[in-house]
């Protein structure tokens, strides 16, 4: 069961094009720059536009051959769409949004506002908000609507465009879950959060200017990100642990002070580039200091990623001159250092 | 006005009085436009002459060299009411004897209403007779599509008479407001016979069905002048209508209407 | 009234320029109130003429909404999401009812659909249909001159609205048949309401045109606004009563909308 995606989506003045493109069961993670055509591949996918040519299969059925005048419609592929700006229907009540999908295919109403209420209670929408109008609810909300809407007839492929953007924090890591246990088959997960893709993507397609940049699993990506904007991206450091206050205490046991407040099991993001490394212990206003362990070093033109080892795998983003002058091989232990207000509290 | 002597770049916006201006300017031009060409003032010359609409024609004729002449067009009802409502004019002439009536009544009308041309009604159809008509006992026929003017307007009422007198209960299928829209829905076949002005038949180019039942019911047309001593230059222009051999009687006779020797149906007021 | 948010910012002379429109506006109504002959007011319009007149008008305007809806609703589909060769000369076609004189589309209407006219001829040979002077021809000429009102907002409302939902429809598994009666339809429904209203309120009101191509005949096709022209000739206070009917009419129809459908 893959989704293939070989071929061009004309759009005026550029085209996305595609080449062997092949997404397996699990989420999908489609990163990229604003406007290099993520949510191009989203929309050929789910058949709101049509490939110039080439030839795009779902569950191994051709969904659009243009040279052999196949194309499936929009409404009898069994992909649904969580919309960057939601789509709900403003004339129809919450629970009818999500039953919408269901009475499409056949469900009575009140069978399908049945499923939908199990729907918004698994999204975590609290169900006085289920007869009201989207209008009426915060942008947080209708987001969970959005997804309810979308996973309530059961897509093969669930292709969610920057979805958790306008969600509180709490609610997050709520949908997360939901989207990495989601009953449809594939989801393709376009996102600007390095967390989405550090904790749900089984793989990641880098689409850089129209075109794949970079492709495998998150670690080969990160390796080989194909495009500037990706190695920026995947150089994100993403760590898991619990905050209590204003520091968190990752789970290899080291603990960061961090300039938010929060508590119970969070994120832990922060760029490479900002992780200085120091041959003795640092002094000064960086309160998070660690010794560690260098594993590898991938130098890149005029830059080095530095990848750390225990207690916590940690990227750090250096000029190839500072990797020269410190001296630096794997194996050696090195002072890792890291600014409070560098560090971003994801929960 | 403390900004203004502070800062002597800012001068306060030139527009609105310009604005004002423009808006006095459109509202005067409307007030204008809604009285009509009866605004102008009489004397300097000048002669309004308010004419019904089925002497548009003959008016134009008329007063082709008379250059001071102002015409103002429309039907005869309108125009009485026009008067009877302030609007200055020199001349009056109905297409009937009752709107002169009216007018006289009203005292919007001081001379003496002279009968200048009559009118007949003729039995018309469209230049190739589609239907088939052979008399006016044909207007009751169910299978032709005929019109007649509405009861409210002159030529309705005349036909009304007419039809009334010869006994003939017609089929109506459209009771015209005006008698040129009667005719020109003659001339465009869509109708297949109605009763019009033979001025209105001959200016369509309708075919016309003798009809001797229709020969006694004439229309008067009337001059007047508003004032009880009109100008010299007033009287010559209604003198153009009323004198023996006058321009204006040359021009009735040439667009079909009938002498003032016939009696029209309603008699001028005494 | 005069109590806006904004007036500090406004100009005064714009002000005062607006209420004097305001009272060209209000001023002819004024007028036609103080003329209106109240205490006769209900034998005027209980006369069998005034309700015989009344009876065809309601016929006539219901009808004539009725093909503007039928036939509208897939103009207005078709100028706001078909590409069309050239888009601003039929936009320009669809609103010509518009601006010409209603008597001139009255007459083009002859030309087209009358017993001698470029359709109506066949028409008539073939079915023995012909519509002038019949009721169904007041229909055509009331439709003719209001569909561009109900054409022209239902667009309207369908270009605002785009074409996001229609696809979110689509990937929820609805047909185009579905999308158009679940969800296009429901989200343009304030506009289906206000072009309605529009389109009624002008057929209702419509005069020159059916008159030139339908005529006048009592009970067939003299509606209300050719009573109202007849009664002028000959008893003008029925002629204000009938008018102020259908200003009342027009009026109720006008501030309905603006307080539930229009946006404020």
């Amino acid at each position: 069961m893959t989704v293939t995606f070989d071929g061009r989506v004309a759009r005026s003045g550029w085209a996305l094009e595609v080449d062997g493109l092949e997404m397996d069961e699990g989420v999908t993670a489609v990163i990229g720059a604003n406007g290099t055509g993520k949510t191009t591949l989203g929309r050929a996918v789910a058949g709101l536009d049509r490939l110039a040519d080439g030839r795009l299969e779902i569950a191994g059925s051709v969904a659009d051959d243009p040279a052999a005048g196949v194309f499936v419609p929009a409404h009898q592929r069994r992909v649904a769409m969580v919309f960057q700006d939601l789509r709900l229907f403003g004339h129809l009540r919450v629970i009818d949004n999500v039953a919408f999908g269901l009475r499409r295919a056949g469900a009575d109403r009140a069978g399908a506002r049945r499923q939908a209420g199990t729907l918004l209670e698994r999204v975590g929408l609290d169900s006085a908000a289920w007869p009201r109008r989207p209008a009426a609810l915060s942008g947080g909300q209708r987001q969970r609507v959005a997804i309810a809407r979308a996973l309530a007839p059961e897509p093969e492929v669930l292709i969610v465009d920057e979805p958790l953007a306008s969600v509180d924090s709490s609610g997050r890591a709520q949908l997360r879950s939901l989207l990495g246990d989601s009953p449809a088959r594939h989801v393709i997960l376009i996102t600007h959060d390095p967390v989405d893709v550090a904790t749900l993507a089984r793989r990641v397609v880098v689409l850089d200017a129209g075109a794949v940049a970079g492709r495998g699993s998150a670690a080969e990506v990160t390796a080989s990100p194909g495009c500037e904007w990706a190695a920026t991206f995947l150089g994100a450091n993403v760590v898991p642990g619990r905050a209590h206050g204003t520091s968190v205490t990752t789970e290899g046991g080291l603990v960061l002070a961090v300039a938010e407040e929060a508590a119970g099991p969070v994120y832990v993001t922060f760029p490479a580039h900002a992780v200085t490394l120091h041959r003795d212990r640092p002094a000064g206003s960086a309160r998070n200091a660690w010794q560690a362990v260098l594993s590898r070093v991938d130098i890149d033109g005029e830059r080095a990623r530095v990848h750390l080892g225990g207690p916590v795998a940690v990227k750090a983003d250096i000029t190839k001159h500072s990797a020269d002058e410190l001296d630096l091989r794997p194996g050696l232990t090195i002072w890792a250092s890291l600014k409070a207000t560098e560090v971003t509290i994801v929960t | 006005m403390a900004a203004g002597s502070t800062n002597g770049h800012r001068r306060p916006p030139r527009t609105v009085p310009w604005l004002a201006a423009t808006a006095l300017m459109v509202v005067a031009t409307l007030g204008a436009a809604c009285s009509g060409q009866s605004g102008r003032g009489t004397g300097d010359g000048d002669v309004v002459v308010m004419a019904a609409s089925s002497l548009t024609d003959v008016v134009e004729i008329v007063f082709e060299h008379r250059e001071s002449v102002t015409p103002v067009i429309a039907a005869s009802s309108t125009l009485v009411a026009q008067l009877a409502a302030g609007a200055e004019a020199d001349v009056l002439i109905t297409a009937n004897g009752a709107t002169m009536d009216r007018a006289v009544f009203e005292g919007s009308v001081r001379g003496e209403p002279v009968l200048i041309a009559t009118n007949t009604l003729v039995l018309a159809t469209p230049a190739d007779n589609p239907g088939g008509v052979t008399g006016l006992s044909d207007l009751s026929r169910k299978d032709l599509l005929v019109g007649l003017c509405a009861v409210e307007v002159p030529c309705g009422q005349l036909a009304g008479r007419a039809l009334d007198e010869a006994g003939i209960a017609p089929s109506a299928d459209t009771l015209e407001p005006s008698v040129r829209a009667l005719a020109s829905k003659l001339s465009l076949g869509e109708l297949d016979a109605g009763l019009v002005y033979a001025t209105d038949a001959r200016a369509a180019e309708l075919a016309t069905v003798h009809a001797p039942e229709l020969e006694d019911h004439l229309n008067g047309y009337y001059i007047a002048s508003v004032s009880a001593e009109p100008r010299p230059e007033v009287q010559a222009v209604i003198d153009d209508f009323t004198k023996l051999g006058s321009s204006g009687a040359k021009a009735l006779y040439a667009y079909g209407f009938l002498g003032s020797d016939r009696r029209p149906v309603w008699p001028a007021p005494s | 009234m005069a109590g806006a948010i904004m007036s500090n910012r406004l100009p005064a002379a714009v002000t005062w320029v607006g209420f004097v429109a305001l009272g060209l506006l209000v001023l002819p109504i004024v007028g036609l109130l103080q003329r209106a002959p109240w205490s006769s007011l209900p034998s005027i319009l209980g006369e069998s003429e005034v309700l015989e007149a009344l009876r065809v008008s309601l016929i006539v305007s219901l009808a004539a909404t009725a093909a503007c809806i039928v036939l509208g609703l897939p103009l207005a589909f078709v100028l706001a999401r078909r590409r069309l060769r050239f888009p601003r000369i039929v936009r320009a076609v669809v609103m010509l009812p518009m601006v010409l004189p209603p008597v001139v589309a009255g007459t083009a209407l002859l030309f087209a659909l009358g017993r001698r006219g470029l359709v109506g001829q066949w028409l008539d040979s073939w079915f023995g249909v012909s519509l002038p002077f019949t009721t169904a021809g007041s229909v055509v000429a009331a439709a003719f001159v209001a569909l561009p009102f109900f054409v022209v907002t239902v667009e309207a409302a369908l270009r605002q609205a785009g074409d996001d939902l229609d696809e979110a429809a689509a990937t929820l598994g609805a047909g185009a048949w579905a999308t158009l009666a679940h969800v296009t339809l429901p989200t343009i429904r304030p506009a289906l309401a206000a072009g309605t209203a529009l389109a009624w309120a002008r057929a209702l009101g419509e005069f020159g045109a059916t008159l030139t191509f339908a005529g006048n005949f009592p009970g067939r096709t003299r509606t209300l606004p050719l009573e109202t022209y007849l009664a002028l000739e000959r008893n003008p206070e029925a002629a204000v009563a009938i008018s102020l009917v259908l200003m009342a009419v027009a009026l109720a129809v006008l501030v309905t909308l603006r307080d539930r459908w229009m946006p404020r």
